[in-house]
């Protein structure tokens, strides 16, 4: 038996897949500094990369219907084998999670409100987290269009806005950088805004019918994708080479928006339109790891295992970097490193494993 | 822990004590009436109290003036003239007229109820507390001595209000008729708008002192059957002494009572209640105050009026539009403020930056105190403005208002623009009637949070609040319909309000799911008429 009640509609699902991959929007920033003008490249390479990935989640969840990541573990790699792999899982989702509440943080840090103090705005956030878990994913799924429309709109209007700004010989040549350096970029997109996606095997189980899943799936992986590339392309145009050097291009290039003096100061926009897509990002997160928690402990409800979480996941994000320019390093160099197998390997190998196993007949033979 | 044993133990002790006060009057009063008149009258006279109030007029009739017979009733709530002239006047005269009366037996109380009373609402009682059920709901009860049942024939002395127009939902265009007091006169304005054989009422008594009649209104094809059997179920799990006012069922029946944000809608206008009548809504009238629910209930409703569908679209439209403005200000105004002035300077373009700063300069208070001040001030002028006598409230609106703000800024208490903002927020606060509770309250949720947090905190309260509102149902319906979850055939009707030619169908989460949802035909787009376009082939 699962422990979530509530059903989600495939067209929910599209939404909640680009509300997600929105979400990283402001991670972009991360591979400026590696691969600098071509970043649209990589994040082109990035999506093709993982399409095929992110087909295996989708097609295992469809293999396994009503059922979430911890149980199809358990059924595909045995009991012992698969908690270990769930306990991996479960660490990631929680290590993603305190670190994008910690890139909350540190945008308000930063750029909006430098004399509060860093741990208030960790407690908030999650506490908001919180509360949207506790209304189930039902709720988180019925409002992700309006994030993901909100999103888009800040992206759009901002991308307008600076059309008159914009230089498109910034990304000439295109062939510039060493190889290598291409490769470290699309990894790191293809693991941070596509690859994160894996946490949808914890919420796929509660889709109401599989029928259009990977259709569904796929526009909300385009649409990320998409707003993704105008963003990368919007800091390209704009900044061009100084690109490099600015904490944040986002911030940088909608800080240029002046249209006749009037329309200016716009960063406000892209500050509060990147804090709901990052919460929205972070309750998927919360929500993925508290349902994979209690699923492992065999409770029949989450709930009691929200707070004490939210209270672990920000004494995590305050406590585990230095600083911003270590938590960009280590999720950079080490973070992407301990995810790859979660993402790239284990769902694929299930699938394979199940194929070969043939479980969803034995699971039916068995009546849950 | 210890906490949750508690309160169950005093749960369980509340209930045994309240059942056991259910079951005693019940007990008593639940005898068969007697033959003997002699034996009843005691019996009531008891029961009553002997209440002044209360007449028992004995007295002979038939032929032989061997029958005897009594007449019970209130004489403050009954009519007197009507029992006179259509009960006592039959009985003891009019009975000599009947020709064959020699073989009818005067005892039998069908006998009289078929052949002398001329009045239509009657029924007999064979119990006792049926008997005085009826007694205390305005009939008067005719006893027959040798008779195992009386007759209860109601002549309610009705002194309604006269039927004006509401004070709450004043409107420019459209009928300037409101509810009254009286479920009866109610019930006929909603008849008198849809005529129609569709159209149910279905009456409950609840209250065990006050037995307010309490009516629901449908129509049976439209209105989902599972909403109305809810509502049936909600209405007769309310065990209570007192229903006076809609109000008490709003909060007996409401589905999230921890929720700032109403989940039954009410009403003073016909036009309005019979309109949602129609779309599939029920509406629950209760006897004693001309406000009327309706459920279910969704947010946009709030921002919706009747005039918007009288008046033509493109300018109910624009006014739509302001009313959602006018939420949104009236709730995050002070919040967005003080977020500004006091966390994000840079955001505020230079000259007004300066003279906001030139105003703040000699006040002493922090923005959010300042804030705080003003909007108490205001709910207090507002609250006063009320309660007070219409020919002072004026006078106090005007020195609360216009002396007061005056003074305060020329003493340097409050900046000029902060009572810009207070009196913005203050009149927005009135565009949107139904949402005005929530507002208050939100906006000071939002203040606080703004002085703490800034525009991160109020982005966190906007997140919280949206997550709420989404997780809200009324009724079974999704109180932010159509916008979550998304119904693009709704939204023809949300933020702008299409032509109502355009309007066919009935809202798809309200009305029953296999339910015709057409309520006008689809091709209704006037055109002038013209030979060559609409000829007939």
């Amino acid at each position: 038996m699962s422990i979530e009640k509530g059903k989600i509609s495939n067209q929910q699902l599209l939404f909640l897949v680009a509300g997600f991959v929105l979400g990283s929007v402001l991670l972009v920033d991360f591979t400026v500094g590696i691969t600098e003008h071509q970043t649209w490249m990589v994040i082109l390479a990035g999506l093709a990369i993982t399409a095929p990935v992110i087909l295996s989640y989708v097609v295992l969840a469809k293999k396994f219907p009503g059922m979430n990541l911890v149980q199809i573990n358990d059924m595909v790699y045995g009991r012992f084998l698969g908690k270990v792999i769930s306990i991996y899982y479960i660490f990631f989702f929680s290590m993603t999670l305190s670190f994008n509440i910690r890139d909350v943080g540190e945008l308000y840090i930063t750029f909006l409100m430098q004399d509060t103090p860093f741990i208030f705005f960790l407690i908030v956030f999650t506490a908001t987290c919180a509360y949207a878990v506790s209304k189930g994913i039902e709720v988180l799924a019925r409002v992700s269009h309006l994030f993901v429309v909100s999103g888009l709109f800040v992206i759009v209007s901002a991308f307008t806005l600076l059309i008159d700004q914009m230089d498109f010989s910034n990304f000439l040549p295109f062939f510039e950088l060493p190889f290598i350096r291409i490769f470290q970029g699309i990894h790191i997109v293809s693991v941070i805004p596509y690859g994160e996606t894996v946490v949808f095997l914890m919420i796929m189980g509660c889709l109401n019918k599989t029928d259009h899943a990977v259709k569904k799936t796929f526009s909300g992986l385009l649409i990320g994708a998409v707003s993704l590339l105008i963003v990368a392309v919007r800091n390209t145009a704009v900044l061009g080479r100084t690109q490099t050097i600015w904490t944040s291009t986002s911030f940088q290039s909608i800080r240029l928006i002046n249209i006749g003096t009037v329309l200016t100061r716009m960063d406000f926009l892209i500050g509060i339109a990147q804090t709901i897509l990052i919460f929205f990002k972070c309750s998927l997160f919360f929500y993925a790891l508290v349902v994979a928690l209690s699923q492992l402990f065999g409770l029949k409800s989450y709930l009691p295992l929200v707070l004490p979480l939210a209270g672990i996941e920000v004494i995590i994000a305050a406590t585990v970097f230095q600083s911003p320019v270590d938590h960009a390093m280590i999720t950079l160099n080490a973070g992407i490193i301990y995810s790859a197998p979660l993402i790239f390997v284990f769902p694929p190998l299930s699938l394979l494993i199940a194929k070969i196993r043939g479980l969803p007949k034995l699971e039916r033979g068995k009546g849950i | 822990m210890f906490g949750y044993i508690l309160k169950k133990i005093r749960y369980l002790s509340l209930k045994n004590k309240y059942m056991l006060q259910n079951t005693q009057p019940g007990e008593n009063n639940s005898e068969p009436i007697s033959p003997v008149l002699e034996i009843n009258l005691e019996a009531i006279k008891s029961i009553l109290h002997e209440s002044s109030d209360v007449t028992i007029h004995e007295f002979n009739f038939g032929h032989e003036r061997k029958n005897r017979g009594a007449l019970i009733f209130i004489n403050s709530i009954t009519d007197k003239e009507e029992i006179h002239k259509n009960i006592l006047q039959p009985l003891m005269y009019d009975v000599l007229l009947l020709k064959n009366a020699v073989g009818m037996d005067f005892n039998d109380i069908d006998t009289i109820r078929k052949n002398l009373i001329s009045m239509t609402d009657n029924k007999k009682v064979a119990m006792l507390n049926d008997l005085l059920d009826s007694l205390l709901a305005g009939a008067a009860i005719l006893l027959i001595n040798g008779s195992k049942e009386a007759l209860a024939i109601k002549s309610v002395k009705i002194k309604s209000r006269s039927i004006e127009e509401p004070g709450t939902e004043a409107v420019v265009r459209g009928p300037r008729e409101g509810f009254v007091e009286n479920v009866n006169e109610n019930i006929a304005l909603i008849r008198r708008k849809i005529k129609d054989t569709d159209l149910c009422v279905e009456k409950y008594v609840i209250g065990e002192k006050s037995k307010t009649d309490v009516c629901i209104v449908y129509l049976k094809s439209v209105a989902n059957p599972k909403v109305i059997e809810e509502i049936r179920i909600r209405l007769k799990r309310i065990k209570t002494e007192a229903i006076l006012e809609s109000g008490y069922i709003e909060q007996f029946i409401e589905d999230c009572p921890y929720s700032v944000f109403p989940t039954v809608s009410n009403s003073e206008k016909p036009d309005k209640v019979a309109a949602k009548i129609l779309e599939g809504r029920v509406a629950i009238l209760v006897d004693g105050t001309p406000f009327v629910l309706v459920v279910p209930m969704v947010f946009i409703e709030s921002f919706q009026s009747v005039e918007d569908y009288y008046a033509r679209p493109f300018f109910a439209s624009v006014i739509r539009i302001i009313r959602f403005l006018s939420y949104i200000i009236s709730t995050l105004g002070p919040a967005i403020y003080v977020a500004l002035t006091v966390f994000h300077q840079e955001l505020i373009p230079t000259q007004l930056l300066i003279s906001i700063a030139e105003g703040r300069e000699k006040v002493p208070f922090p923005a959010i105190l300042e804030a705080f001040l003003m909007l108490f001030a205001f709910d207090l002028l507002r609250e006063a403005g009320v309660r007070l006598p219409k020919p002072v409230g004026q006078t106090v609106g005007i020195v609360g208002a216009l002396v007061l703000g005056e003074a305060s800024v020329q003493a340097g208490l409050i900046s000029p623009i902060m009572v810009i903002v207070v009196s913005a927020t203050a009149i927005a606060s009135f565009a949107v009637p139904a949402q005005t509770d929530s507002g208050t309250v939100l906006r000071y949720i939002y203040l606080v949070l703004a002085g703490i947090a800034g525009g991160f905190g109020v982005i966190m309260g906007l997140l919280a609040t949206l997550l709420h509102l989404a997780s809200l149902r009324s009724f079974g319906t999704p109180y932010l319909w159509p916008i979550v979850p998304l119904d693009t055939a709704g939204l023809k009707d949300v933020f702008i309000r299409m032509p109502l030619w355009t309007l066919s169908k009935r809202p798809k989460a309200i009305t029953w799911d296999s339910y015709d949802s057409y309520n006008q035909s689809p091709d209704l787009m006037p055109s002038p008429y013209n030979k060559d376009n609409n000829d007939p082939k």
